[in-house]
């Protein structure tokens, strides 16, 4: 009864709202009150923007949650804001897609819908995931693509059916995903100088997530960013124009000179610690070549996208692969990530102790399990004792193809092992 | 000579088979005879065996005829595919049953030697070994938005349970996927290299702005590293190694048929035939094409388009299908297949690192030559 009541009030109320969302209120008043309630407090209830034109008036569908209210729904009437998102790295489709999970045991046909649309062959994009390959479904929804989905949805960030500018301008809605091990932005710039006095100050003074990457209120939230997502530096002619963008934005605060110099300290500091990892990554290419991990790519489930092989670039796996891979996965996608990250966003506790002594132990570390398995090695209990001719030509391939190897030295001693072989 | 070779009979011959009339228009070189070899359901699979035996379906049936006309049931339903052995002895048949394919293996006399269910419709067999037949499957699951089409290489001993690897998994629009049966499945008709170590195939390739065709492909069976020799249209699916196992032969277009180098694909040679059921002579020597029959690249003669063949093993002949009855062909003079090298495992041990990339094809050429010996 008094739901009854609560909705007749409603309609009076607002009689233009009501217009617009006919003939869904009677029902969903009821069965939804809190997605009515939303909607009813938003600008779109204002405009008469009713919830059969973001969700169409297929009901079925609409059930099956398949009248997914993407991008495109929204882009026709924000084209600025859809254009800008398309622009920036939320928009170049974070979402996991290429390497398909049809041939994965236990999936279910919906997730279909991760990559496709309905009726269209070609993923959305061409982005591809190997972590997001070895997840359950399930895993795979709310683990990756909660975050990942942003490309195509607006409510990622702005919530299903309120408008309120409030919500997006809150840095907890980054925090959803911009937080955790492996890119704590949200608790690096809380803890740091900006976010005190943010946190004692206000906005003013104290810089936002917005703020600094989403300056004037623009959807483009890559402005200014000199790496991609894994930390690897831009080349010159992307990353200058990017270092401007920056420069002129920390200046609405701070001295241009100031400004670049504390960014350049950041570039230091990354290269730098490029550096250790690459150190770290040259030392397990080197037991992979000796055929000295355990297990070696090949005695081990394939690769989502690269099959038996050994892999440590952005597609590594944190699962079915070897202990010293295991803690270069974490060198990597947590310590580097938090030591670069930290610089820049002027972190003194992450870019040090979070980040860097932690990539520093875990070089001690890998090179502490790289000579246990070389002696190991030694004993004889792996193959790498008596390699034949093709294992010798698998290591040597293995050392051109990333470049340890000149063209030169590859031929040279390929022919020492096809001179040995005859 | 000329005259003698060319001087063509135009022949309509007319033979009385089982009280039915059989008719084999052809015109044929002096020293070829034609004699009827019994029946074949037109369209349905037949080959050539050792000793002038033929397997074939006929009336709903696999039959074996043997030179003196003596038929053996080999099995009681129509197959899609039927393969001797390389010694002969045993003859793999592929039949479809509901929603999924029947791999058999019979000894001459019919009895089951070994038989296995695969999901999925097996295109075509080929023996790699007297103990070991290959088949390739092809699995189509559709979804919504258009379908997968899965590529599987089936090894098997003809006893235990044959070893799948899947070698291709692509998706099909929905229009490509809806394409006739028989276009959709003339792909991945394997044939293995004389050197028995590898396979060439086709395989459907549907690009989302073009479109689609058949790749060529060529596999190594021990390491599964291989490479693209060509395409093909639709349609074009079958290809053959040549006897030295240096080339295959497939199609050029619609119009012609070319044989090219491996690994690289270069043209060696083009004949002015489509690859309509092409068949080769075991030394390569003959070749059929659209019912145009080529000694040594030169047409020397014709049967109707389409007439289907299959060549003797001791090339001495040729066993054609035509209109529901066949008819064997001798006079042929194949001459010896090309030795293999005779430093077979070395050979071998060079292929392998070849598919795998670990050498170029000028080392791998290079490893063949002779080696000076030392002074």
């Amino acid at each position: 009864m008094m739901k009854a009541i609560f909705a007749a009030a409603f309609f009076c109320l607002v009689p233009l709202a009501a217009h617009a969302a006919e003939p869904c209120l009677p029902c969903h008043a009821e069965k939804t009150p809190a997605a009515v309630a939303q909607w009813q407090g938003s600008a779109h209830a204002r405009a008469g923007v009713g919830c059969e034109k973001c969700h169409g008036s297929d009901h079925d569908k609409i059930v099956k949650g398949e009248a997914k209210v993407g991008m495109k729904v929204c882009g026709p009437c924000h084209q600025k804001a859809y254009q800008e998102h398309r622009a920036s790295r939320h928009g170049m489709g974070l979402h996991s897609g290429w390497g398909c999970t049809r041939n994965l045991p236990n999936r279910k046909e919906g997730e279909c819908r991760f990559c496709h649309e309905k009726g269209d062959e070609i993923p959305r994009s061409e982005v591809q995931c190997a972590r997001f390959l070895k997840q359950s479904p399930e895993m795979g929804e709310i683990g990756c693509n909660y975050c990942h989905s942003v490309e195509d949805a607006c409510d990622s960030c702005h919530s299903k059916h309120m408008t309120d500018l409030k919500i997006v301008r809150d840095p907890n809605s980054c925090a959803k995903c911009h937080m955790g091990p492996d890119h704590p932005q949200w608790e690096m710039w809380q803890t740091s100088l900006h976010g005190t006095l943010n946190a004692s100050t206000g906005r003013k003074t104290g810089p936002d997530c917005q703020t600094c990457h989403m300056p004037k209120g623009t959807h483009n939230v890559s402005i200014g960013v000199t790496m991609n997502s894994g930390g690897v530096p831009y080349p010159a002619a992307k990353a200058e124009p990017a270092r401007a963008d920056m420069v002129r934005i920390c200046s609405d605060c701070h001295a241009p000179s100031f400004a670049k110099r504390e960014l350049e300290r950041g570039d230091q500091v990354r290269g730098q610690s490029l550096a250790i990892l690459k150190e770290a990554e040259h030392v397990i290419w080197d037991l992979n070549d000796r055929g000295l991990l355990d297990p070696m790519p090949e005695n081990r489930p394939p690769h989502p996208l690269s099959g038996p092989r050994l892999v440590t670039d952005s597609q590594m796996l944190y699962e079915d692969t070897s202990h010293i891979e295991r803690l270069f996965f974490k060198m990597k996608k947590y310590d580097y990530a938090r030591t670069v990250k930290g610089a820049y966003h002027q972190n003194p506790a992450y870019t040090h102790w979070y980040g860097n002594a932690e990539l520093k132990m875990d070089l001690v570390d890998i090179k502490g399990e790289a000579s246990r398995l070389k002696e190991r090695g030694k004993k004889g209990e792996t193959k790498a004792a008596a390699p034949g001719a093709e294992d010798e030509l698998k290591v040597l391939k293995n050392k051109f193809d990333r470049g340890a190897l000149s063209e030169e030295e590859y031929a040279k001693a390929k022919a020492k092992v096809l001179e040995k072989m005859r | 000579m000329k005259n003698i070779l060319l001087t063509l009979s135009a022949v309509v011959m007319l033979f009385s088979l089982a009280g039915c009339a059989a008719t084999l228009p052809a015109q044929l070189p002096a020293g070829f005879q034609v004699k009827p070899a019994g029946r074949s359901d037109v369209g349905a699979p037949f080959q050539a065996g050792t000793k002038g035996a033929v397997a074939a379906v006929a009336q709903g049936a696999v039959e074996l005829t043997d030179k003196q006309g003596r038929k053996v049931r080999l099995a009681d339903r129509p197959a899609t595919a039927i393969s001797f052995s390389p010694g002969g002895e045993k003859v793999a048949l592929v039949l479809p049953v509901q929603n999924a394919t029947l791999l058999r293996i019979v000894d001459l006399e019919g009895k089951t030697l070994g038989e296995t269910r695969v999901t999925g419709k097996v295109t075509s067999v080929a023996w790699r070994s007297e103990n070991e037949l290959l088949a390739g499957v092809l699995k189509i699951t559709k979804f919504s938005f258009g379908s997968q089409m899965a590529t599987h290489l089936l090894q098997w001993d003809g006893k235990s349970t044959p070893v799948d690897s899947t070698i291709i998994d692509i998706t099909l629009r929905p229009q490509v996927a809806s394409l006739p049966e028989d276009v959709l499945y003339d792909q991945l008709h394997i044939a293995v290299s004389p050197y028995r170590d590898e396979i060439a195939f086709t395989s459907l390739k549907d690009p989302p702005l073009f479109a689609p065709y058949l790749k060529v492909l060529v596999r190594n069976l021990d390491t599964g590293g291989g490479y693209e020799v060509g395409q093909v249209p639709l349609g074009a699916g079958k290809v053959f190694y040549t006897p030295d196992g240096e080339s295959l032969v497939f199609a050029q277009g619609v119009e012609a048929t070319r044989r090219v180098s491996l690994p690289e694909g270069k043209e060696l040679e083009t004949w002015g035939s489509p690859a309509i059921n092409p068949a080769a002579s075991p030394s390569g020597t003959y070749l059929l094409l659209d019912g145009h029959l080529y000694r040594k690249g030169k047409e020397i003669a014709s049967v109707p388009p389409d007439a289907r063949g299959s060549f003797l093993p001791d090339g001495s002949g040729l066993v054609l299908s035509y209109r529901g009855n066949l008819f064997h062909v001798s006079g042929l003079d194949d001459g010896a297949p090309a030795a293999l090298r005779p430093d077979l495992e070395r050979v071998l041990k060079l292929r392998r690192l070849r598919s795998q990339g670990l050498i170029t094809e000028q080392e791998y050429r290079k490893e063949l030559e002779p080696k000076e010996p030392a002074r």
